[in-house]
């Protein structure tokens, strides 16, 4: 599990698109920062915004964005191996494979989360309102869920379908769970960054314990038929 | 359940029972109802004078405190509201005081309010330590007194100059003896020998609990108690102020600095990993220390931006007379702030008083904290909000001149320079520079009369003076100057801090 860790972490560090990527990333958070701090006040007629939730709503679609390209097989990282590759390819036990993807990419996850530190406090201590604390945890919770719905669509060969069907999932949690009553409404993330709440995160647990079981299930499916195959 | 004996019927020992436990469910409840009132806390206040409010002067809010079988700690609130709700100038004051009572015991507080304003009520609570309203009661003010405003004058000494509206009426010690206090107002300073201060000084005790102000022999400042209960002044310098920090820009660190740094931060990260070749596990090390270390440094750089984010200026008027070595103060205090945050103006109630001020909107809710020993008020400042405080108060100053032929006299013994000042002379201004602590003599001549200049804010304040009468230039002669450090008795938490005080002293 170690050696996934550490060569797929290798392979994304190394990567040029993904720096290409997380270069763009940061320069387009650095544009919402540079356009949406506050200027010069004047008395009676002044302005200070909700700076953190401007760049928080922003980090939460650039690191969906990258969730949903670095879990469901990777076009920016070329060495990078998918659950598929590993599973079919190599002689890794299944748990090794799934538990060291899903901790390559937290890890992976972290260090940029890191990279967004400066933009976050900048932010905290310029504009009005903002609970770090919680927008870090709803950040993680939601990426991590989805990561694991990532990794199931990036066990099969055509993974087209897959994805668009995800990113059809997401648009219907971002756009339509808003519209439900509560507590229903807190399973969109982002009514839980607005109100920084934590309660809906428990929707979360459910959501990537499915993915997760559903990746297992695929990747021993996948195994058998490699052994059977070889028999 | 009943049987016929006559025209009677006989009840039943059953209906007996019922009857019987119905009256016993009653008196329980009445009784239970009795002893649930003795639990908790109960208020009973009282406003003015005998029942008679006077307006336009500070009122007495005497509230009384009795705490039953369970002991009560919290506080004591008493808000009170001026302006219309047509014009949308409702300003709401609240007053606040600490209330920790044992079981049963009662206590008493005394709240000063100045009224001006009789459309709204006013409303006391009762508030737990967590600020829910435990009881509120609210009063609607009925019996006034519209009386002007009465300058007691005791003795043949002369007083200074009041403004409009005063009428003048002389006092001696026998007139005053046996009446009650407040056929007194608390208004202005009250100056006595030392025979008839010793044989009114229980009524004077009385009086300038409501805001009196006595002046001993020898012209020095007495520290009497309830000072902050005097009538903030006929000079109300709020739109004056609020008009000034209107001109102001609010400071804000530089936008450009901080995105400048981000900036720096994103070439870094590119620069590290595109084009160092370490290995990754290095290149993760140091990335995570340098973001780690940018991270401290912008968060440092940008901590004090909403400590620092708000705006004061106080605008002060000092006059003061020649005979005397104390001068009047009226003052007006704005501060703004973009961010939402709390600001503390405290002041000696010894010597000053400070009230909410009058705009036409967007004032910050204002609430005053009443100590044992200080005052302090704490502006609620939000978004477009503006803290404005109106005062009046003393301050020792013991400035004099003359004019000795074409010689004038300066005898500067107050800790303060006199800044541009001016020489107000026979309809024209003669320009004096500044005058410095310690005595000088400036030779005076009419070719030296001259305008004063009236531009920038101290030109603003001038010209505020001139039209609402408060500088005369006619048959008296004045020395107008200039101080710009903060009075005594003052205490403010805005870090931007602006001071404008215009000493007026008669010659």
């Amino acid at each position: 599990m170690i050696t996934i860790v550490l060569k797929d972490i290798e392979a994304k560090i190394d990567s040029p698109g993904m720096v290409k990527f997380w270069g763009v990333a940061l320069f387009i958070l650095f544009l919402v920062f540079v356009i949406a701090s506050p200027g010069q006040q004047r008395v009676g007629n002044s302005f200070i915004p909700k700076l953190f939730l401007v760049t928080g709503i922003s980090e939460f679609f650039i690191f969906l964005l990258f969730t949903i390209y670095s879990t469901t097989g990777n076009s920016l990282v070329e060495e990078e191996k998918t659950i598929r590759d590993l599973i079919l390819g190599g002689n890794f036990s299944v748990g090794s494979v799934v538990w060291g993807k899903l901790i390559s990419f937290l890890l992976h996850f972290l260090i940029l989360l890191v990279s967004t530190l400066p933009f976050n406090l900048a932010s905290i201590n310029l504009g009005i309102n903002g609970d770090m604390k919680s927008f870090y945890l709803i950040m993680i919770t939601v990426d991590i869920s989805l990561s694991c719905w990532g990794f199931f669509i990036s066990t099969f060969k055509e993974k087209l379908f897959g994805i668009i069907l995800l990113w059809a999932g997401i648009a219907v949690l971002l756009i339509l769970s808003a519209r439900l009553p509560h507590p229903w409404n807190l399973i969109n993330p982002l009514i839980l960054i607005v109100n920084s709440k934590t309660d809906g995160l428990f929707y979360y647990l459910f959501i990537g314990i499915s993915g997760l079981i559903l990746t297992c299930w695929r990747a021993t499916q996948l195994r058998r038929s490699k052994d059977e195959r070889a028999e | 359940m009943t049987e016929e004996r006559g025209i009677y019927k006989k009840v039943s020992p059953m209906c007996k029972l019922r009857v019987f436990f119905i009256l016993m469910i009653l008196s329980l409840s009445l009784f239970s109802q009795y002893a649930f009132s003795q639990v908790g806390v109960d208020i009973n206040f009282e406003l003015g004078f005998d029942g008679m409010v006077k307006i336009g002067r500070w009122n007495p809010v005497r509230v009384t405190v009795r705490t039953y079988s369970v002991p009560f700690k919290g506080s004591i609130e008493v808000e009170i509201t001026e302006g219309s709700i047509i014009l949308a100038n409702i300003t709401s004051t609240r007053l606040k005081s600490d209330v920790d009572l044992p079981v049963y015991s009662e206590r008493e507080f005394l709240f000063p309010v100045p009224l001006s304003d009789v459309r709204h009520p006013v409303k006391v609570s009762v508030l737990s330590p967590d600020g829910r309203v435990i009881k509120s009661t609210s009063y609607d003010i009925k019996n006034l007194d519209m009386r002007l405003p009465i300058l007691c004058l005791v003795g043949s000494r002369s007083l200074p100059y009041r403004g409009s509206g005063a009428r003048v009426l002389a006092l001696g010690a026998d007139v005053l003896s046996g009446k009650p206090f407040w056929i007194l107002d608390p208004f202005d300073a009250l100056v006595l020998d030392y025979s008839s201060f010793k044989s009114l000084k229980d009524i004077l005790d009385k009086w300038s609990l409501w805001g009196g102000k006595i002046i001993g022999e020898g012209d020095t400042i007495e520290a009497v108690s309830y000072r902050g209960d005097t009538y903030p002044g006929d000079v109300d310098l709020s739109s004056l102020v609020s008009d000034i920090i209107d001109e102001e820009l609010i400071p804000i660190p530089s936008k450009l600095y901080a995105s400048l740094s981000l900036l720096f931060y994103i070439l870094f990260f590119v620069f590290l990993f595109h084009y160092s070749k370490r290995l990754f596990l290095r290149k993760i090390l140091i990335y995570l220390l340098v973001s780690l270390a940018f991270s401290c440094f912008l968060f440092i750089t940008t901590l004090n931006v909403k400590e620092k984010s708000d705006i004061s200026i106080q605008i002060n008027i000092m006059e003061s007379d020649k005979d005397y070595s104390y001068a009047k103060v009226y003052s007006g205090l704005a501060i703004f702030s973009p961010y939402d945050k709390v600001v503390r103006f405290g002041y000696n109630p010894g010597n000053f008083v400070f009230w909410t001020g009058r705009k036409s909107k967007d004032i910050a809710e204002t609430t005053f904290i009443l100590k044992e020993e200080d005052i302090f008020a704490e502006l609620n400042l939000g978004p477009d909000k503006v803290g404005l405080l109106r005062g009046w108060g003393v301050v020792n100053f013991d400035f004099k001149g003359y004019i000795d032929g074409e010689n004038l006299n300066l005898l500067n013994r107050s800790p303060y320079i006199l800044e541009d000042a001016h020489l107000l002379y026979r309809g024209g201004y003669i320009h004096l520079g500044d005058i410095g602590i310690g005595d000088k003599t400036i030779k005076i001549s009419n070719e030296r009369l001259s305008t004063i200049k009236e531009e920038g804010v101290e030109g603003t304040i001038l010209s505020w003076l001139k039209n609402n009468g408060i500088i005369l230039s006619g048959d008296k002669n004045y020395i107008l100057g200039w101080i710009h450090i903060p009075l005594p008795d003052f205490s403010l938490e805005s870090s931007n801090s602006k001071f404008f005080t215009l000493c007026i002293v008669e010659i």
